[in-house]
């Protein structure tokens, strides 16, 4: 089979990438009195959002103490590595501190090559860097690579720019994925939504946020026979967050400019907010209002608000044999898990035991709070599904 | 019937957006629409995906003056494959 090879170089906005250092609390980790040499170590099972958080302290920290001389290495020795998202936005803080600090910075993963992470991680663009010296301009340009295919995966950023929206900006894009993924032997309807839900993602992140949009789909065999592993991640760096506008139409006074199908959201708020705690505030509310069916920002209503994507994502999970899903945006994280993944007949999802949104707020198996306000949303959507029998 | 055939960029297999679905109803679909008869909307056989949001964007001024659950009695589609027609009118049912 011939695999396309395609390598366009895309200047992101360097300031925006910058932003995911914002808000995170400059943390000095190492006990050695030697601030020339920084060795971060990383002994969480999981590499995750809370290692990542590690190593943006520490990096922080020596950034304010402008101790720009310094040789940074960071260890990893977990046993797992999350999710895609966690080795995105790992990549994501090698590539700022090497391009905009100009730091000397090298990484080791010490991970189980036997699990499926181990899988993404040699997918990734670290993999070439591991234990080795940084070639600082081809990480960049590998970094900065606008659009990169090869046989199990396909990696796009796509420009935030609003006067693509009227566009058939998004219809390329979902074509190409349709190109990449037909070459699985997934089956058709499984395909179709795997592609759509793509789509509507990086729609979502163009028209929502302020930040380019990284996505990065991964396909893989599986240990058990007949099935492959789907990994899709979209990142935005940015500071507008999922829910940010419902956010503001629920503080805004004037609500006449508004769909008048939001008045659910007001119902829903005042039912709620005397349930509001450090653990579920108006930030989450507002996020998981943005899922509900008809809830636009829209001046001009007629969207179907987030219910469309949280339905394909729905569809996705029940057609799939295993599955791991969520969003981040901010410091909030909504998962679509099951039991609570399920639409009203109104297009209402609660992610609660009673599935009420309008009264009830939801479990905190299904909306959490992580430690900082991140720069970022991001859709982490892991699948294991049955390949098609011919 | 009222046949309106749509045209879209023929190197790409499927449609998305709802500012983009929008756009094309505007300057394809509103002034040829019949509200009197019935309107055989094609989409072209190169188009074999269809996103919600194209959809919802594409139909948002039609379920703004008809009731959804009559949208057949206005519209027939006609598209690359019977599962991407009945997607295309779920999906403005939703």
């Amino acid at each position: 089979m011939l695999y396309l090879k395609i390598s366009w170089v895309w200047v992101l906005k360097m300031q925006d990438v910058d932003k995911i250092f914002e808000n995170i609390e400059a943390t000095c980790h190492i006990n050695s009195g030697n601030f020339d040499k920084h060795k971060i170590r990383i002994k969480d099972k999981r590499f995750g959002y809370k290692s990542i958080f590690k190593i943006i302290e520490h990096l922080k920290w020596i950034i304010n103490n402008k101790l720009f001389n310094s040789t940074i290495k960071i260890v990893i020795d977990s046993e797992v590595i999350a999710d895609d998202a966690s080795l995105i936005i790992f990549e994501t803080i090698i590539y700022n501190i090497i391009k905009k600090y100009n730091l000397n910075i090298s990484y080791i993963f010490n991970i189980n090559n036997k699990i499926l992470g181990y899988e993404l991680f040699r997918l990734s663009n670290l993999y070439k860097f591991n234990d080795r010296f940084i070639d600082r301009q081809e990480f960049i340009e590998k970094y900065e690579q606008r659009l990169d295919i090869n046989k199990n995966r396909f990696r796009k950023i796509t420009y935030n720019n609003k006067e693509n929206l009227p566009t058939n900006y998004l219809s390329i894009t979902m074509s190409e994925f349709s190109t990449f993924l037909s070459a699985f032997n997934l089956q058709k309807e499984y395909l179709d939504d795997l592609i759509e839900v793509i789509s509507e993602i990086i729609g979502n992140a163009i028209e929502h946020s302020n930040g380019d949009c990284i996505i990065d789909v991964k396909v893989l065999n599986h240990k058990k026979k007949d099935h492959k592993f789907v990994s899709i991640t979209s990142i935005s760096i940015g500071d507008i967050f999922i829910g940010s506008e419902i956010k503001e139409f629920i503080n805004n006074c004037d609500k006449s400019c508004y769909s008048s199908n939001n008045k659910i959201v007001i119902n829903a708020y005042n039912n709620q907010k005397a349930l509001f705690s450090s653990d579920y505030d108006i930030d989450s509310f507002a996020m998981v209002s943005a899922y509900q069916k008809y809830v636009t920002t829209r001046i001009n209503p007629g969207g179907t608000g987030g219910s469309g994507l949280t339905t394909l994502i729905q569809t996705l999970i029940e057609k799939s044999e295993n599955n791991h899903c969520y969003s981040l945006s901010g410091n909030n994280i909504v998962f679509f898990n099951k039991p609570f993944l399920s639409l009203t007949k109104d297009g209402l999802i609660g992610f609660n035991e009673l599935n009420d949104y309008m009264n009830n707020i939801p479990s905190l198996d299904a909306v959490r709070k992580i430690k900082y306000k991140f720069n970022c949303t991001i859709y982490n959507l892991m699948f294991v599904v049955k390949e098609m029998i011919e | 019937m009222n046949r309106i055939e749509l045209k879209f960029d023929k190197t790409i297999n499927s449609l998305a957006g709802n500012d983009y679905g929008y756009k094309e109803y505007k300057d394809q679909v509103e002034s040829k629409f019949k509200w009197d008869e019935k309107n055989e909307i094609v989409f072209p056989n190169n188009i074999e995906k269809i996103a919600i949001s194209f959809i919802q964007g594409f139909a948002r001024d039609i379920v703004d003056k008809i009731d959804k659950n009559k949208i057949e009695d206005y519209i027939t589609i006609k598209s690359s494959s019977e599962y991407l027609t009945d997607k295309i009118i779920s999906n403005m049912k939703f």
